[in-house]
């Protein structure tokens, strides 16, 4: 029998080209997607894990730090305090050990600290800091507290 | 038998039918009773196994005085537990554990291997245990170890400042002083965090978790300072001690602010240890809740509104003859005096009942009731802390009032005041008539969001300034005069007034014990510094003068002293 289509083996000459690259394209397409999909998945799964873990970190820091400031202020109790110092041989001053020096037109001569600005102020260096709040606790900023001299 | 067969075959075709409807039936009303009856549950159980979710617990605010000492704050403290089933090397893990809970390694083996579903290793831990615990559960991938923290409320000065800080108890309740006062500005808002989560219910990161943080609660910043409290409240505690009293209050005002810069009473009690019910007497505040009869310090009050109306002046002289009857009743000076011509500084110096009750009745009950409300009494301060008396005046016409009573009650007797009313109204004297809301609270610092100042306020002017100053003249006057006087401080112009004052017990007056007090200011000429001593049923001596006056002297120089506040040696030195 004569092969009644002797170019069988060879291309279609109806065979469509651009169908097959559009199936490529498409199947590329997907693929593309799909890597970016998981790619942003990836990624979104390691945002979470390191969100995750400074979240963690930041709770136990703030645990830390509420601790740490818990066992500050039960090292600092006035009583403790008084107790160090009297230990240092410190003692409150009494009223007569008090020297006041009165400065005319010096306005704090006439207004006394209120107790609320006992606190030291935050220009002060840190051991001053330390020292005033020392005497505070204890009375003793008085006999530091006289009225300076201004020019 | 084919026709029998065929007869029949439509009964049991039917009967097939009627089965299998049925079965459907019941297959569609269990499939409606769990997706549409059960769905919220079935969804809430499936959500609970494969979500995780955790709060992020709010710190409660800290409360801190005006100089920064830290009173209430909130840490974290931890449950650890286990799941023995879960634990796959019990050895390796009861032997890094062991450190972490300061436990024998034998113990906690024993719990790891046992049979119980879930044991306890630890409870209340702080966070130098949970914390490593929690790393070592990271580190090891300890899916049956579970390290739950929550917050606790701590007291790190313990019984200082208790009557003012008040509790949290374990069920995050507050109870008295600022933390019920303010319970709702401390609280805080809880976070949480959510996502996807494994059989060991960790959460696993499959994107990024949906949280909320927390927000803490705000912080306090009170008005009390720190180092004047603790001169209050160790001069109470050796007051209390040296007259083997029972207990008492010491309150330190700012008289042109109302800002509370001390209060201490006694008993006191740790305020971490509120679960002990011998405890729960002690936690309310004397100072605002405890009504007592405030005796002849209430005499100033009485002169202010006699003076104000008028009815005498700084130049008047009395005749006092020792005794006045009023609504059928004697009324005597104390110890029988009978000092005949005197003036208005006699009067207070001497503290002639009789005076006081001439006064009150020259104004008419209408009047001196009138005056007593303008300065507060019968009525809350309206001062920032939780559970304030109100104190009791009787009014004419409720069925109590007796006529006798506009005489008693000049000089502090039949009426009934908190220690902060009577400083407070002590203080509208001394800062030219005004009348100021006492307040405990000078700041309110949010989390998130500005910093609210507390401002001074001003209830009422209660007498003229003019008044006021020829008040506190007198006073003053009359400290000076009383050569053995012991509020004096050396330097220093003191305006005041001494109590002693009857104790009511089921209508009678208690013929033992009495409650002495002094509520004074300094210095005189320009006050700043109201100072109230109150000692209950002192047993050395009954008088306010030899239990109180002491007390109010030795707190007036160490709070010179501490403030700064130099002589007035202008008046001092008359």
């Amino acid at each position: 029998m004569d092969n009644p289509n002797p170019s069988a083996l060879e291309i279609n000459p109806g065979f469509n080209f651009s169908g097959v690259r559009a199936l490529l394209l498409l199947v590329g397409v997907i693929a593309l997607l799909g890597m970016m999909y998981l790619t942003q998945n990836s990624q979104a799964a390691m945002t979470g894990t390191r969100t995750l873990e400074l979240q963690d970190r930041l709770e136990r820091l703030r645990r830390e730090n509420a601790q740490l400031e818990y066992e500050i202020a039960v090292l600092t109790t006035p009583d403790k305090i008084a107790e160090r110092a009297r230990r240092l041989g410190l003692r409150p001053a009494t009223i007569t050990q008090t020297v006041f020096i009165a400065i005319n037109n010096y306005p704090a001569a006439s207004k006394p600290a209120s107790p609320a600005t006992l606190a030291p102020t935050k220009s002060a260096a840190p051991m001053e800091l330390l020292w005033n709040e020392l005497l505070a606790r204890l009375g003793l900023l008085s006999s530091g507290r006289t009225v300076e001299a201004s020019p | 038998m084919t026709e029998t067969t065929l007869s029949r075959a439509p009964v049991r075709l039917r009967a097939a039918l009627i089965g299998l409807m049925a079965v459907g039936f019941f297959l569609a009303a269990r499939l409606f009773w769990w997706q549409i009856v059960e769905m919220d549950k079935l969804a809430a159980r499936q959500d609970d196994q494969t979500r995780y979710y955790a709060p992020i617990f709010a710190r409660r605010g800290d409360i801190v005085t005006s100089d920064g000492m830290l009173l209430a704050t909130d840490i974290f403290v931890y449950k650890i537990t286990a799941t023995p089933k879960d634990i796959r090397n019990p050895e390796r893990v009861a032997r890094e554990l062991a450190p972490i809970l300061g436990q024998p390694y034998d113990a906690i083996l024993a719990k790891l291997k046992s049979r119980d579903k879930n044991v306890i290793l630890a409870q209340n831990a702080p966070q130098s245990v949970g914390g490593p615990a929690q790393n070592l559960k990271e580190r090891l991938g300890l899916g049956g170890l579970s390290v739950e923290g929550k917050t606790k409320r701590v007291y790190p000065a313990n019984a200082f400042a208790e009557h003012i800080v008040g509790y949290v108890n374990v069920v995050r309740e507050s109870a008295y002083g600022v933390e019920r006062e303010y319970d709702e500005k401390l609280r805080g808002t809880d976070g949480w965090i959510s996502g996807a989560s494994n059989a060991f219910r960790d959460i696993i990161p499959f994107d990024v978790p949906a949280s909320k943080p927390a927000v803490d609660g705000a912080r306090l910043v009170l008005t009390l300072h720190s180092g004047i409290q603790r001169i209050a409240e160790t001069e109470l505690l050796n007051a209390v001690r040296e007259t083997r009293a029972t207990g008492g209050t010491i309150v330190i005002m700012e008289v042109k602010t109302g800002a509370i810069l001390a209060m201490a009473s006694s008993p006191a009690a740790d305020l971490n240890a509120f679960a002990d019910p011998a405890n729960q007497p002690r936690y309310a505040n004397p100072a605002i809740s405890a009504q007592y009869e405030p005796g002849s310090v209430f005499k100033i009050v009485t002169v202010a509104c006699a003076l104000e109306a008028g009815t005498v002046n700084v130049h008047s002289v009395f005749d006092d003859n020792g005794y006045i009857i009023i609504g059928g009743r004697t009324i005597k000076n104390h110890d029988d005096l009978a000092p005949g011509r005197v003036t208005l500084t006699d009067v207070m110096q001497m503290s002639l009942n009789v005076e006081a009750a001439k006064m009150s009745v020259g104004l008419g009950a209408e009047r001196f009731y009138q005056c007593l409300a303008k300065f507060g009494f019968g009525a809350p301060t309206r001062v920032d802390l939780a559970a304030e008396a109100a104190g009791k005046v009787k009014a004419v016409g409720d069925g109590e009032w007796r006529e006798v009573d506009l005489a008693t009650n000049s000089f502090g007797q039949g009426i009934a005041v908190t220690p902060l009313q009577m400083i407070a109204a002590v203080s509208a004297v001394a800062n030219q008539g005004k009348l100021m809301r006492p307040y405990i609270v000078q700041e309110i610092q949010p989390a998130n969001g500005a910093a609210r100042k507390t401002n001074p306020e001003v209830v009422r002017a209660v007498i003229r300034p003019e008044i006021a100053q020829t008040l506190t003249k007198v006073l003053a006057d009359a400290i000076i005069a009383e050569s053995t006087n012991k509020a004096s401080v050396p330097g220093y112009s003191i305006a005041g007034k001494t109590g002693t004052a009857q104790i009511p017990i089921a209508g009678m007056l208690d013929p033992r014990w009495t409650i002495a007090s002094f509520t004074g200011y300094l210095p005189a000429n320009d006050p700043r510094y109201a100072i109230l001593v109150k000692i209950d049923k002192p047993q050395t001596s009954e008088r306010g003068s030899q239990v109180a006056s002491p007390v109010f002297a030795s707190l007036a120089k160490q709070l010179v002293s501490m403030v700064g506040l130099p002589p007035d040696a202008r008046v001092a030195s008359k």
